[in-house]
This record gives structure tokens, sequence and C-alpha cells, in this order.
């Protein structure tokens, strides 16, 4: 099974699931390194380390506490608006760009990178981002549809061309040359009879002596073990150098990144060992972007099949249903209009059907109206943690209101085009 | 048929602006200068030296009893970046400015004793975790000297050895405290 997916190689799938899981998860990893990142303090430090610096240009009249508070405010709300697909067009260039701003208001007192890669990641889903169908604004697109054309969506196969993820394919290439230009400076620095030079264990022992001096002001304790075991330091050199280099060169030959993926996270956890240097929670956190989620859901919910009796009539429950359609890997769901309910001899004919959706699992057993939305949930087996909160009693009892209200209103809802 | 040519030509702006954005990052960095949010990304480029000057930083109580600044006390800078400052302290070519980032990186180390000392810094949020783990002060230390009243700064040379178990050799070459 492949765990990481070269998009490089083949950027098409089946749907857009994994551009949406990536979303959320590189999203949600911003917010929070934004809304925690101690921003605010940069206003109490003296003006002239800013003024003296040469990307002072971007700190025009100095930076205000509450300049800097509204400008996190922003990105994090921006962030989680595009985490959600909520009024993208706006949010990712308005997030994108205030983000870049913070990141560089940052970068003479702390020499901080690690927020641009965010950016990076946003510039590309903002370029690609139509091809992203799991989004909120997607779903009020879909208020444009009429009954008979969601009908056919939910009935409809899956279209075999599939989705071409484009966003995550240049993200990928992004990341693999930021690795290859961190390995190209270091090959650079020796001549051509000297390849390795940096790789040999004198000079990784020298930076590791230096940074424990300068930097982190300790000696970890595998950097201790090395000490007396120098044979180590030559793997360490010369494998940073591979998988430095040879990274985008996976890429860009279309070979499997995986083995690179799994190796380049090892570095990174024997520089936090050693050197005391932490990239690998912002670097971990960015390779899930290129995990097959869709391939994780399908297998999980592999063998799973439901039946969802809805009502043809209401655009609201389709549009919804929709989203369910789209998600579904495997083909499992299918779906049926109450008002197609005798080409379905198997299925019970007595049920109020106007009244609720019903949904029909494996066994024939039904799930009216909130518990068929849970049934829903529950397919997906990556969700079903969230079942037992929905199937809790209090959740439940306000999620069951919640159905019957829209249930005896959702013609009215259909009408008004809610969302 | 204007529809189908103009999302063309979005589309042909997608494969300039991807290009764009390709050619940008790989000229910063070939010319290994920042252009943001572009950036060279040249980390532990160069064969270290065996010996390397630098400068570091120190608070001072009354009695002379000194601790390495910590960089908790001035958030958002990391330890790297606290020996660049003690540059400014050694060969200051502005007194002003000297002064006036003494006076911020002893208010800040005072009041951060004085948090500490008092259980705290208490933090409602899970931080996302930092990218230098530098030491820190710990209780003792702080309970060991009284209030911080000077900065030190002090220009060192260390003697790094590239075999052998043992560690780098430091002496003092200048130092500079404040007020």
């Amino acid at each position: 099974m492949t765990i990481f997916i070269n998009y490089f190689a083949r950027a098409t799938r089946a749907s857009s699931l994994n551009l949406a899981v990536a979303r959320v998860i590189i999203c949600l990893y911003g917010a929070w390194k934004v809304a925690t990142y101690p921003f605010v303090d940069l206003a109490g430090w003296p003006a002239f380390i800013f003024q003296a610096h040469r990307l002072a240009r971007f700190t025009p009249g100095g930076m205000q506490a509450w300049w800097i508070i509204g400008e996190q405010i922003l990105i994090v709300a921006c962030l989680l608006l595009v985490a959600i697909g909520w009024r993208r067009a706006w949010a990712i260039p308005i997030g994108a760009c205030l983000l870049a701003h913070l990141a560089v208001l940052n970068y003479p007192i702390v020499n901080e990178k690690t927020f641009l890669p965010i950016v990076y990641f946003l510039i590309f889903y903002g370029l690609f981002r139509q091809t992203d169908s799991f989004t909120w604004d997607r779903y009020r697109e879909s208020s444009q549809r009429g009954a008979a054309e969601l009908q056919a969506s939910l009935q409809n196969p899956r279209p075999a061309a599939g989705v071409e993820l484009n966003s995550l394919k240049w993200f990928l290439v992004t990341l693999g040359l930021i690795y290859f230009f961190t390995g190209w400076c270091k090959i650079r620095i020796g001549q051509l009879d000297q390849f390795a030079a940096w790789a040999v264990p004198e000079n990784m022992r020298l930076i590791l002596e230096h940074n424990a001096l300068y930097h982190i002001h300790h000696v970890p304790p595998l950097m201790e073990w090395l000490r007396t075991h120098p044979w180590a330091l030559w793997p360490m050199g010369l494998g940073t150098l591979v998988l430095e280099l040879g990274f985008v060169v996976a890429i860009l030959a279309r070979r499997r990144i995986t083995i690179f993926m799994f190796a380049l996270a090892a570095m990174h956890l024997g520089i936090l060992l050693t050197m005391g240097l932490n990239y690998l929670s912002d670097m971990a956190i960015l390779y899930l972007a290129f995990v097959p989620w869709d391939s994780v859901v399908a297998r999980l919910s592999r063998g799973r099949s439901l039946r969802v009796v809805y009502d043809g009539e209401c655009l609201f429950c389709m549009r919804t249903l929709l989203a369910f359609k789209k998600a579904d890997q495997t083909g499992g769901l299918r779906f049926v209009p109450a008002s197609q309910l005798s080409e379905h001899p198997d299925l019970p004919a007595s049920l109020d059907y106007d009244q609720a959706m019903y949904v029909f699992d494996e066994t024939g057993r039904a799930h009216r109206g909130y518990h068929g939305f849970c049934a829903l949930v529950e397919y997906f087996m990556p969700l079903r943690p969230a079942v037992g909160l929905l199937r809790s009693r209090p959740v439940a009892s306000v999620g069951e209101r919640i159905y019957a209200w829209v249930a005896r209103n959702r013609g009215r809802i259909s009408t008004c085009r809610l969302g | 048929m204007i529809w189908s040519q103009l999302k063309g030509i979005v589309g042909y702006l997608d494969v300039l602006l991807v290009f764009v954005f390709f050619l940008f990052i790989t000229c910063t960095a070939l010319a290994g200068r920042v252009f943001w949010p572009f950036h060279p990304w040249g980390l532990w480029g160069v064969i270290q030296p065996t010996e390397k000057v630098y400068y570091e930083l120190e608070v001072a109580d009354a009695r002379g009893t000194r601790l390495r600044y910590d960089q908790n006390a001035a958030p958002p800078i990391l330890p790297t970046q606290l020996h660049q400052l003690g540059e400014i302290f050694i060969e200051p070519k502005n007194i002003l400015r000297r002064e006036q980032l003494a006076r911020f990186l002893l208010d800040r180390a005072n009041a951060h004793r004085n948090e500490r000392l008092a259980g705290g810094p208490s933090s409602t949020w899970v931080k996302f975790p930092a990218r230098e783990f530098g030491t820190t002060w710990t209780r003792a230390d702080l309970e060991a000297c009284g209030p911080f009243t000077q900065i030190v700064a002090s220009k060192r040379r260390a003697e790094l050895p590239a075999s052998g178990p043992g560690g780098p050799t430091v002496t003092v070459i200048a130092e500079s405290s404040w007020p």
C-alpha cells in the first residue's frame, strides 16, 4: 500500500477527498501555530532592530500590539474559513498575505521560516481551489442546481475522469525543492573532489558542538553518545545529503516517495534528539497532506453498504446527501428517492418516508431521521469516533429535535435555498 | 464561446503563476538571499571551523551572580538570535541603541523572573512546539539570584573538538555590562 502519494507522478484521483483532508489539516495546524505564537511580544522590542533589518520595508511606521493582534486574529479566522471551505475566494489571499506579513515582522527577531510552507500551500490551494468539492462554497453553489440534476448526481456512478489535484502536486514539488536547496548549500561548499566534505564525521561533530554551544546551550544524551562513537556520524551525514538532494529527484522522476517521507521524518527526529532543533512537528503535519486518505476511507468502509431513502423533492436533503456521496470511495452508498421505492421491493413500504430519511444497513435494519444521519457518518470509518458523541443522549436529544425541525420545514428551507 | 476562451486564459494564468512561483523560489535559493516570502533555505551549509568567536548575554544581580539570559524572557527570540544581540553590546555602533536594548532585556528578564517565582507562566492554550529547545531558568537558579540589575555581554572564543570525548574550551575575550 502506498502511504504517501507522489502527486507529480499521478495527480488524478477518483475524488478530491485527499485535497479536502489536506486543506483541513494544514489550515487547522496553521491556525494553531499562529494563534499560540507570541507575535504580540514583537511590539515591545526596540524598533531599531526591525528598522536596521534588510526586510524593514515590511514594517512601516513601527508595530503596535493592537495591529499585530488584529492581524493574528484575521489570519486565524481566514485559516478556519478555508478549513471549512467558506468564502475561499477572499479568505485565501487575505490569509496568505497577512501570514506572510506577520512572518516577516517576526523574521528580524527570530529568523523563523516555518510559516512559509503554510503560505505556499495557500497559494497553490487558492490557484486550484475549484477542484475541491468538499467545501461549504461548493455546497452553496449546489443551491443553483435543480431537483432533477441533484437526483441524477446522487444516483449516477462517479465520473470516470476523476479529479486532478494540482495543488497537492505543486505543493509536493515545493517541499521537495526546499529540501533540495537545503542539501544544495551543503554540497556546493566543497570542491568537486570533496563532494561529501560536508558529511565527514569531523564536520558532523563540529556541527553538533557548534549547535550545543551556540543554539541550545546543552548537550543532548544522544550527542554525548556520538562523541564517543564517531563512526555513527558517517551514515548521519551522508544520509542527510542523500535525503535532502534525492527527495525532489524521486518526485520529479515519478518514483515512490513513501520511503523518502519516512526517512525524512527519521532525519528530523535525529536532528531533534542530537541537536534539540525541532522541525519534526511542522514537517510531520505537512507530510499528512500526501497520505491517500481516499484509500484509507475505501479500505475501512470496504464491504459495507447502505441504502438511503430520501425525499426526492427536497433540495436541501439532496444537497446534504451529495456530500456523503462525494466522500464515498467504494460506491457502497446507494440513494433511493422515496418516489421510486416501488423499484426496491425488498425495502419496507409502510414506513413514514414523507416524514424522515431512512437508512438501511446490510442487515436490513432501518435507521430513521437523525439516527440515519448517524449511520451515514458511521459508514465512514475514520469518522466513527464522532458517532459515539452523536449518539450520546444529550447530543442525540438535541440532534433529534433539530432533525425534526428541519424535516418539518424542509420545503421552506429548500425554497429559501438555505446555506 | 467567450466563456470557454476566458476559461482558457485563466488556465494559462494558473500555469504562469506556478512558473513564476518556482522561478522565484529557485532564484532566491541560488542567490542565497531572502526575497520574501521566498527563502534560500540554507541550513548548516558551511564546513564548521574548529574555532568560533561568539557573543554571550547574561543577567546579573546586585551581588554579581550571573545567569545566561533565558530566551523565554523575551519571546519570540530563540537562543541563536540572543547571541547575535550580544554583539550590539560589545561592539556598539550606537550607544543609544545599546541602552534601549539593555533596558528592554533587563525589564523582560525581571518580569519573567517574577512570573517564574510566582509559579507561572500559565497558559490557557497548548502552544505549538518551538523550533529550538534551549535551556531555561529553573526555580533553583532564580532563588539563588536576586532581582537582575545588569545585562552582561561577553565576546568569547571557543575551541571546538572535531573528535574525542571532550567538549569545547571557552575563553572570554572581552566583556561589557549595562548599566
